[in-house]
């Protein structure tokens, strides 16, 4: 064998990457009739709990959306817990408050600087047995509830539900590049619902027992990602959270680099402070040892070594440039030869290109299981900018949020 | 619901299946590749033995030196064309070793080829110039591969301006071949990359360089 180091760590790299498709794809095979299937539950009453920060421009419309829940009213009641805002959030609020009698809300005592505390507040005030969370900035389908719900009745060991978030506005570029990324997302939870490692109730829109909650001691304040670390805990509890595809949350998703920057630098340390926290638990505790857990850490060691390896390959390469280009002037010969560009293909190109294709194919695939048509008929290049850019920000957020979480500067 | 434990071992043997097949498939590749370096070299090595007879008869027959030169010439430039062929399927090769054996009868034969134009010259009084680079194959730090960069492209710039006047023989001198040890013991050469310069000058360092043509054509 000729391999170098590099290459063979390359090879790992597709290997990996190869296991995740035919571990999506299997799944998918096999569960394709039950993606959208979900148990008929009875109308029972939920408590909503919207956490709520500097949300004047949203939270009207996400009250209304609430209270357009194809779900009896005298079966709701919405808790909206203000952290604190220092714009109008608290006057809008006010407003439904005065016209609905089952709009509450709670003012927090100070700003706690996450959302975990105005929820727990909101699940500790909530008169009914089940626990709905919703960002103020979300919009679930009418139907939510109704479909959502069955999944906790009918089964025990079920905490929570989730259902399908997606990108409510697609009119911007980036907006266009997340609506895809949330499309595939939803898609593939729905796949690792399958198999019992749902590992995040989001925040836009989730439903819970309430007992689980409290009995697995609510939400976590001090993580960043609060609804990841929750379903680890409900999974180590013994509980299982479950994905609800035929419903979904409409969610307001970042307009502007810098925004869509920090929220993902916040989901990766929150998912950090998650492996930290369980780390214990590696190849143990069922599901959460030994897959969530692994897939998390893996692909993590994955995303820090494989930047590591693009970033001493970029440098070598600048290195050898800048004193070929160097030492070619000081002897005055070409700077370049057609004979430098190796054209013949490596084994390892025809690896990369193969998993490329295939990766590109399971999120048109993806696409095409969530209906969205437009996204992948009609945006060539958005797609294309997805796979080849997009993409390629993870490992860099990645590496950023371990800088930020090791020197412990981060925020909400 | 689909048994977890069950998909989880069916995607690792799909992974796996998927995996073999694709290095089976490279290993093929990169075997055809080498088949072709193989078939090439042993044109080449007749070829030699082809102008080593012309050498041979060229003196027993009273046969013009200018043909034995010119056909030495040519055979230079077709290995120095191939060896360039065989650096490139040699870094794009990543599953089969086969190439690092062929690269050393390739030095092998570049090694006879350069005892074969000393011959000439001294038989014929030739005015080629032999013009031999030594360099380190593979392992190369980036300071000693960014060296030889303009090392080889000064040679081919060399070549391109010169093309029937100077031979240029490319070996590589960390593969453990006796001849080419004895050379690098002969002309004292303990650092890559180096060049020898008709049998009398060795240029080691980049700054000398510049003068190699003064040193070809003084």
């Amino acid at each position: 064998m000729a391999t170098t180091v590099i290459e063979t760590i390359y090879f790992i790299y597709i290997f990996l990457a190869l296991y995740m498709i035919s571990l999506f794809v299997l799944i998918y095979i096999q569960n394709r009739k039950e993606m959208f299937y979900y148990p008929k539950g009875k109308v029972e009453p939920v408590s909503i709990v919207m956490p709520c920060y500097n949300e004047a421009d949203s939270i009207g419309e996400a009250i209304e959306g609430l209270l357009n829940l194809d779900y009896p009213k005298n079966k709701i009641e919405i808790i909206v817990v203000d952290d604190r805002s220092t714009d109008d959030s608290v006057k809008v609020v006010k407003k439904y408050v005065k016209n609905y009698k089952n709009v509450k809300l709670i003012v927090n005592k100070k700003n706690s600087g996450g959302a975990a505390e105005p929820t727990n507040l909101g699940v500790l005030k909530a008169k009914y047995d089940y626990i709905a969370v919703a960002d103020a900035d979300s919009m679930p389908e009418k139907d939510a509830l109704k479909k959502m719900i069955g999944f906790l009745q009918k089964d025990e060991k079920v905490g929570g539900v989730t259902c399908g978030i997606m990108a409510k506005k697609r009119d911007s570029f980036i907006e266009k590049l997340q609506a895809i990324e949330y499309s595939v997302i939803a898609f593939t939870r729905k796949l690792l619902d399958r198999v019992d490692a749902v590992y995040v109730t989001p925040g836009p829109f989730a439903l819970y027992k309430k007992k689980v909650l409290l009995e697995i001691g609510l939400f976590d304040t001090k993580n960043m990602t609060q609804d990841i670390e929750i379903v680890w805990r409900m999974v180590y509890y013994g509980y299982v959270a479950r994905m609800c595809l035929a419903t979904r949350t409409h969610s307001i998703t970042p307009t502007r680099f810098r925004h869509w920057w920090k929220q993902r630098i916040r989901w990766n340390i929150g998912g950090l402070q998650t492996i930290i926290k369980y780390k214990g638990f590696f190849l143990r505790r069922g599901m959460l040892g030994a897959f969530i857990l692994p897939f998390f850490v893996i692909s993590l060691c994955v995303g820090i070594l494989g930047l590591g390896i693009f970033v001493y390959l970029l440098g070598r390469r600048i290195w050898i440039t800048y004193f070929a280009t160097k030492f070619s002037v000081f002897v005055g010969t070409a700077l370049v030869r057609t004979s430098e560009f190796n054209l013949s293909p490596q084994v390892l190109h025809f690896f990369g290109l193969s998993l490329f294709i295939l990766g590109v194919l399971f999120t048109i695939l993806g696409l095409s299981v969530m209906k969205e048509k437009e996204l992948r008929d009609k945006n060539l290049f958005v797609l294309a900018f997805y796979f080849l850019i997009y993409l390629s920000l993870y490992p860099l957020i990645l590496i950023t949020s371990v800088y930020k979480l090791a020197r412990g500067k981060y925020s909400w | 619901m689909v048994n977890r434990k069950h998909v989880f071992w069916q995607a690792l043997l799909s992974a796996v299946l998927i995996f073999g097949v694709g290095i089976l498939i490279g290993i093929g590749f990169e075997n055809s590749r080498n088949d072709l370096v193989e078939e090439t070299l042993v044109n080449s090595e007749i070829n030699l033995l082809d102008s080593q007879l012309l050498g041979t008869i060229s003196n027993n027959f009273e046969i013009g030196c200018e043909d034995a030169n010119l056909a030495l010439m040519k055979f230079a430039d077709r290995i120095y064309n191939e060896a360039r062929i065989l650096e490139d399927y040699d870094e794009a090769s990543q599953l089969t070793g086969l190439l690092e054996i062929l690269h050393k009868r390739y030095d092998l034969l570049r090694v006879m080829l350069w005892a074969q134009a000393i011959d000439l010259k001294k038989n014929c009084g030739s005015d080629i110039h032999t013009v031999v680079y030594i360099f380190q194959y593979k392992d190369e730090g980036a300071t000693l591969k960014s060296e030889q960069l303009v090392f080889s492209r000064k040679l081919e710039s060399l070549k391109n301006e010169h093309p029937g006047e100077v031979i240029l023989i490319p070996i590589a001198g960390n593969l453990e071949l006796e001849s080419v040890e004895l050379i690098k013991k002969k002309y004292l050469i303990d650092k890559y990359p180096a060049i020898i310069v008709d049998e009398k000058h060795v240029i080691k360092n980049v700054e000398d360089l510049e003068g190699i043509e003064e040193v070809l054509f003084s």
